[in-house]
């Protein structure tokens, strides 16, 4: 039997969003209501009868946005046993850590001013650091409430 | 705490035993899992024991899911992906979604948030789940 080993498998991804109940668009309570979906179950569409939130106003679905929650993928593990191979396994690691240090500290954050006004990248989760070095800001200055704030970087005292 | 996500052992079992002829369901089914500390997802997690408590109340019990779709993601249809909205019906502690088999006897995936949301009346999560058979290297 040959074996053959790759870097290839099962892989999971997942996003979610939490919302409250006051619609988006008109900014006003909105009522549990049943309503009709298209419910499909691989190819097979059916109608279902589904508790929703719904905006007596505009009749939209969504109410405003809490927190968006991103998977992040985790790194891969080394290819080799070569030092160039180990280093960048060692620096994905600490981006990895860092990466979910800050999208934990930004969900908590979030939820903590839910129907507050804050910067929307905390929201979103969108720009995400790309970087070890944007990662370290990026944490420092959820850290700092006046960084915040003011949207501030804490080592450059400039707007980012 | 980091978010945390896998495919468990006895999904795996149970997605080769749809793929072998043999006595298995396919994935269908959402449940939220609750608790006052963030969760692990482990892949030794089962549906009797997941990572969590399940929601058994408050719109984020056990349902048949919104959509399960066959998706692509790199190579065409790899993907099954697993839409569905829960809606709050009062308040609860949520720290994770479990997505389980047709017969609900089997948690095929578990995710767990890097925090614990607390859900109000009327609050929504919007969940999308993903679990893809890559093929690129």
């Amino acid at each position: 039997m040959v074996e053959s080993v790759t870097n290839r498998g099962l892989r999971v991804e997942w996003g979610m969003e939490h919302r409250d109940g006051i619609c988006e668009l008109c900014n006003i309570p909105m009522v549990t209501r049943e309503v009709e979906i298209d419910s499909e179950y691989y190819g097979k569409v059916s109608k279902r009868k589904v508790n929703r939130v719904v905006c007596p106003k505009c009749l939209g679905m969504k109410g405003r946005l809490i927190v968006k929650n991103v998977s992040i993928k985790p790194p891969s593990p080394p290819s080799c046993l070569s030092l160039k191979c180990l280093i960048k396994y060692f620096k994905d690691s600490l981006f990895f850590v860092l990466l979910s240090n800050y999208h934990t500290r930004r969900v908590l954050y979030a939820e903590a001013h839910r129907g507050e006004k804050i910067l929307e990248r905390y929201r979103i989760g969108q720009p995400s650091p790309q970087t070890i070095w944007q990662a370290i800001h990026a944490n420092i200055k959820l850290k700092c409430p006046i960084c915040r704030k003011y949207n501030v970087d804490p080592f450059l005292f400039r707007n980012k | 705490m980091a978010q945390t996500q896998t495919v468990t052992n006895e999904g795996i079992t149970e997605l080769v035993k749809c793929c072998s002829g043999g006595t298995a369901t396919g994935v269908k089914s959402v449940c939220c899992l609750t608790d006052s500390t963030p969760c692990t997802a482990a892949i030794t997690s089962t549906y009797a024991s997941p990572a969590d408590t399940k929601c058994t109340d408050s719109g984020f019990e056990l349902a048949d899911a919104d959509t399960v779709t066959q998706s692509t993601t790199n190579t065409t249809g790899d993907t099954i992906e697993v839409d569905h909205v829960f809606t709050a019906s009062g308040s609860k502690n949520v720290t994770g979604v479990i997505i389980c088999n047709d017969d609900d006897d089997v948690n095929v995936m578990e995710t767990c948030f890097n925090a614990v949301l607390p859900m109000e009346s009327s609050d929504t999560i919007t969940y999308e789940g993903k679990i893809v058979f890559d093929q690129t290297a």
